[in-house]
């Protein structure tokens, strides 16, 4: 490329007969350098690519609001920076394969996240890893892509493999088996189909997952969906969203997040009787579950007098987030290291450590900063409030 | 404007210096570019000294009827009983380089792992784990009294443990790897 750099005329030496030994030595030299950073770019091309598809992963927040209602309708147009054509048709074909078996839309989150972690949603017809091939690098050895019994199909198990409706209709029938697929951490439920070395890699993928199931079917992660058809709703307590999400109890909110009352409330009241269950917002693994009081007691009622959030509970979700769940009347239902379901009770309502009478002081954290949780479930299709 | 031979630029030793720099210019900032955005990290290789591995805490007291941390003087001896833990665990699930048959690789690591961790492990083929050594300090992040995030370099990028304060003691829940 160097090679075409022309310096102005007027400075040229006058001896312009060129030697041509000491040209063709470094004409030789130019194309070698040339190949050499050809190499290098080709080589560090996938790695910046990566790079894209990665900060998007990492960043991905659900824009998308309210329990959206157009859930089955795949969007062909639809363009997202960073994805080239073919990762989009494919992400379009596991969408399109999960809904023909009736699948529900927390599936073809899990199914995009699997295949996005596996192949970037590229559908790689030659094994590069061991014996993996396809979209989400099922291995024939493993016993993936066998012909069903008196099948007609003539294909090899890898050529199977290759084809993404085969692999998707696979992945699928997998999940499918698992009990409570739906409502348990997409990392559990993704290695227990896939059997990766490191299992939680799957679920750094899920924001995005649900991003790219909202953009291309307008909004299907953000809701529950009973069977095809019935019109997307917003879950009750213990139903879950597309997202994996659900509301810890239904009530209205009581005090809000930093008020200018309490601009030190790092959570909303939740106005729930004494003894409503209270419910994951979503799957994750319990960090703590403990009494926290300035007494030392949790089980009778606390005062405004008493420091603490009483009886409570926090869960690590994946990517950074962790809901906090206080003045529990008794003592939590899950052990710390506990892995718990979206939607599984926690424990009841009560009025422990700082408060003044039966609330669920209820927090979202990102990296450990209190967020709004108003506008947190509401972006994951869960929003707080009454409803029904 | 007239066209001279290609020699006559090419001998030119200002010249060459300068189509030097723009290559130098070129290679560097490819490798820029590939630092910057690529998920390889420059530093936490092998070769590093002795350096006290670094913890930090996530700030859990806050606002009125949020946690009280009056009484919480653990969150350092729970960064390290969680450091030992989690660096011992990625040591024992990565890549066997010694012959170790899979059945033994796994009964290495469940003393290390929660119950539902070792399940999911149970069938793993370890030769698809990417990494074979640690090449680093491992560091702590306190998530709780009862939780911290073990984070142990390696050859094939930050091992990620979510490690917690069990009745059987500290153990790891979950294990990530990768930026």
């Amino acid at each position: 490329m160097s090679l075409d750099l022309r310096p102005d005329a007027a400075d040229a030496p006058p001896d312009g007969e060129a030697r041509p030994g000491r040209l063709r030595k470094l004409v030789v030299v130019g194309i070698a350098l040339l190949a050499v950073s050809a190499l290098l770019c080709l080589g560090f091309t996938p790695m910046v690519f990566n790079s894209v598809v990665q900060s998007m992963r990492d960043s991905a927040e659900n824009a998308q609001e309210g329990c959206g209602s157009l859930g089955f309708s795949v969007d062909d147009d639809v363009k997202i920076d960073g994805l080239a054509a073919d990762q989009l048709q494919n992400a379009a074909t596991i969408i399109g394969v999960g809904q023909q078996m009736k699948v529900p839309p927390r599936g073809w989150v899990i199914a995009l996240a699997t295949a996005l972690q596996e192949s970037l949603l590229h559908n790689y017809t030659v094994a590069t890893d061991h014996d993996s091939v396809g979209l989400f690098q099922q291995r024939p050895s493993s016993g993936w892509g066998n012909a069903s019994a008196g099948a007609t199909d003539t294909r090899t198990p890898a050529q199977r493999l290759a084809d993404p409706k085969y692999a998707s209709a696979k992945f699928y029938e997998k999940l499918l088996r698992m009990p409570n697929w739906t409502s348990r951490r997409l990392a559990e439920v993704a290695q227990a189909v896939q059997i990766s070395a490191f299992p939680e890699r799957y679920a750094r993928w899920e924001p995005f997952a649900t991003l790219l199931v909202n953009r291309i079917t307008k909004g299907a992660a953000n809701g529950v969906v009973a069977t095809e058809g019935d019109p997307i709703r917003c879950p009750a307590p213990g139903q879950i969203t597309g997202a994996g999400w659900t509301v810890p109890a239904l009530g209205q909110v009581g005090s809000g997040f930093r008020t200018p009352e309490r601009p030190g409330h790092a959570g909303v009241d939740l106005i729930v009787p004494r003894y409503t269950v209270i419910h994951a917002a979503s799957a994750g693994i319990v960090v703590t579950s403990k009494c926290n009081a300035s007494t030392g007691n949790c089980d009778v009622d606390g005062s405004p007098a008493v420091k603490g959030c009483g009886w409570y509970v926090e869960i690590a979700h994946t990517t950074g987030l962790t809901t906090r769940y206080c003045h529990m009347v008794t003592r939590p239902l899950v052990t710390v290291g506990q892995s718990v379901a979206a939607g599984q009770p926690l424990g009841r309502v009560g009025s422990s450590g700082n408060s003044s009478g039966p609330h669920l002081h209820f927090e979202t954290r990102v990296n450990g900063d209190a967020v709004n949780p108003v506008s947190f479930m509401a972006a994951r299709g869960a929003p707080l409030g009454t409803r029904q | 404007m007239a066209r001279l031979p290609a020699g006559v630029y090419v001998r030119r030793p200002g010249y060459r210096i300068l189509s030097a720099l723009v290559l130098a210019v070129i290679v560097a900032g490819v490798v820029l570019l590939a630092r910057l955005f690529g998920s390889a990290s420059p530093d936490g290789s092998a070769g590093a000294g002795p350096a006290p591995a670094p913890s930090r805490t996530v700030s859990s007291s806050e606002g009125d009827d949020s946690v009280y941390a009056g009484d919480s003087p653990s969150a350092e001896a729970a960064s390290s009983a969680a450091l030992g833990v989690g660096e011992n665990f990625v040591r024992a699930w990565l890549q066997p380089t010694d012959g170790r048959s899979q059945e033994q690789w796994h009964a290495g690591l469940v003393r290390y792992a929660q119950p539902d961790l070792a399940t999911q492990l149970r069938d793993v083929d370890p030769t698809t784990n990417p990494a074979t050594a640690v090449t680093g300090q491992p560091t702590a992040t306190v998530l709780s009294e009862t939780s911290a995030e073990v984070v142990v370099p390696t050859d094939a990028g930050p091992a990620t443990a979510l490690c917690v304060l069990t009745a059987d003691g500290w153990r790891v829940a979950t294990i990530d790897l990768g930026e």
